[in-house]
Parts: structure tokens; sequence; C-alpha cells
């Protein structure tokens, strides 16, 4: 099953997808440093110097901020991070 | 087609080779763990997430399987198809975060990431759990090196 079958299932009346949504990635103390950036150049498209920042971020500060948009698209990533075994949330950019 | 030797001597892969099959199947066998970003009131979302992500995993897990399969490994060679390696990047990160929840937890956070491990306070039952981590993260280094 891909991602858009799960996009399809939320046919619901959904006021939350006009707000914009930021993808979180949390610490955890067993990826390498090297395979956070692989993962942030891979799935966001990040250039080596955006990611190795937002893997500092993550690894110094226990967060970081790395995508924010429709819910659609934020989904798609923190779907994409999580297979990944990123810790990934989602959060409400009020 | 990628290969690469491990650093590690061949003698500690040989020995390490059964318990990491051992670990694997268990991690295979043990049921998913929590996503922290789900919406729960939206039962479809989460079921279908949840499936979602767990056939991809098992299909990162075939991957790892053709390699610790190999007789190479067990003697300190990597070596599979490219097309297998960001499953098998995954699979291995999947494995190693069983390892450190169910065996590694007399060791810190920091004792893990920065590798100031003292063996003599701890465990010797932990040792071999902690070689099978380092061992793996030295798998991903070289896959992560010939993949970028």
């Amino acid at each position: 099953m891909s991602l858009e079958t799960i996009t399809k299932t939320e046919t619901k009346e959904d006021t939350s997808l006009d707000i914009p949504w930021r993808v979180v990635v949390l610490n955890d103390p067993v990826n390498l440093m090297s395979y956070v950036v692989m993962v942030f150049k891979k799935v966001l498209g990040f250039n080596e110097t955006k990611a190795t920042k937002h893997m500092r971020e993550v690894h110094e500060l226990g967060r970081s901020i790395v995508w924010s948009g429709n819910r659609e698209k934020a989904e798609n990533f923190a779907y994409q991070l999580q297979h990944w075994h990123l810790q990934t949330i989602l959060e409400k950019d009020d | 087609m990628i290969e690469f030797r491990l650093k590690v001597d061949s003698r500690i892969t040989r020995g390490l080779a059964p318990l990491i099959v051992k670990c694997f199947s268990e991690c295979r066998n043990r049921s998913l763990p929590a996503f922290p970003y789900l919406d729960e009131k939206d039962g479809d979302l989460v079921d279908s997430w949840e499936s979602s992500l767990g056939e991809d995993f098992a299909q990162d897990r075939q991957a790892l399987a053709r390699l610790l399969n190999s007789s190479k490994f067990a003697h300190g060679y990597v070596e599979m198809e490219e097309n297998d390696a960001e499953l098998v990047l995954r699979s291995i990160t999947e494995i190693r975060m069983y390892v450190r929840e169910q065996y590694l937890g007399a060791l810190t956070d920091v004792e893990l990431e920065t590798g100031d491990v003292s063996f003599s306070q701890k465990s010797s039952s932990i040792q071999p759990f902690y070689l099978i981590y380092l061992v793996l993260a030295e798998v991903q280094e070289g896959l992560i090196q010939e993949i970028m």
C-alpha cells in the first residue's frame, strides 16, 4: 500500500488541511549523524549544509523543524521519515 | 553491485553472525512500535498508516535477510545489489533500535552516542550486543559512503 492510498482514505471534511503543519524530527541516541544527514538529503532534498544544520539541531536541541506547509505534504514527509526510523511528529503551525 | 570489507576482525563477525540473525529474527516478530504522530480519532488513517509502514518494513527486512544469509557476511564482507542498499540501511536501523531497547538498557544515551563505554562496570552479558550494535553501525557507514 502506498501513501497515496492513505491520503485517499482521508476524504472527510477537514479544515485542518488549510492550516500549515510542521514536520519535526526528534533526537534519538541510535541513529548515526551521517545517516540522519543522508535521510534529510534524500527525503527532503536538502543540500549537505542544510542537512547538517538540521542534524545538529536535532542532536543538540533535541528537535528540529525540517519542513512546514500543507498537511498532505507534511504527512507524506512524516511517513517517509518514519520509514527511515527517524522519530518524527507533526505539529500545527499556530 | 556494492562490495566492501568491514574493518572489524573477521573472527568477531563470525562469532557475532548467529547472534545478529537471532536479533533480526526477534525484531521481525515483534509488533510495530507506536508512531508518535497519528490522529487517534481517525481510525482509518491510523490503520492505513501502520499497515503501509508494516509492509514497507517487511520489504526492507527481506533485503537485510539476503545480506545475512550470504556466507560472506560472516567473514566480514558486505555484498549486495545497489537496489538493496537503502532497504538494508533502514532495516539495520530497526535492529539497532531493537538491540538498544532489549539488550543495552544498562548503557546511557551519552555512552551510546560517544562510544565511551566502560565494560568493567557493566554486566558482561551486554558485551556481545554492544559489539553487534557497533558492527551494524559500521555496515551502515560503509553503505552510506557507497551510495552518497
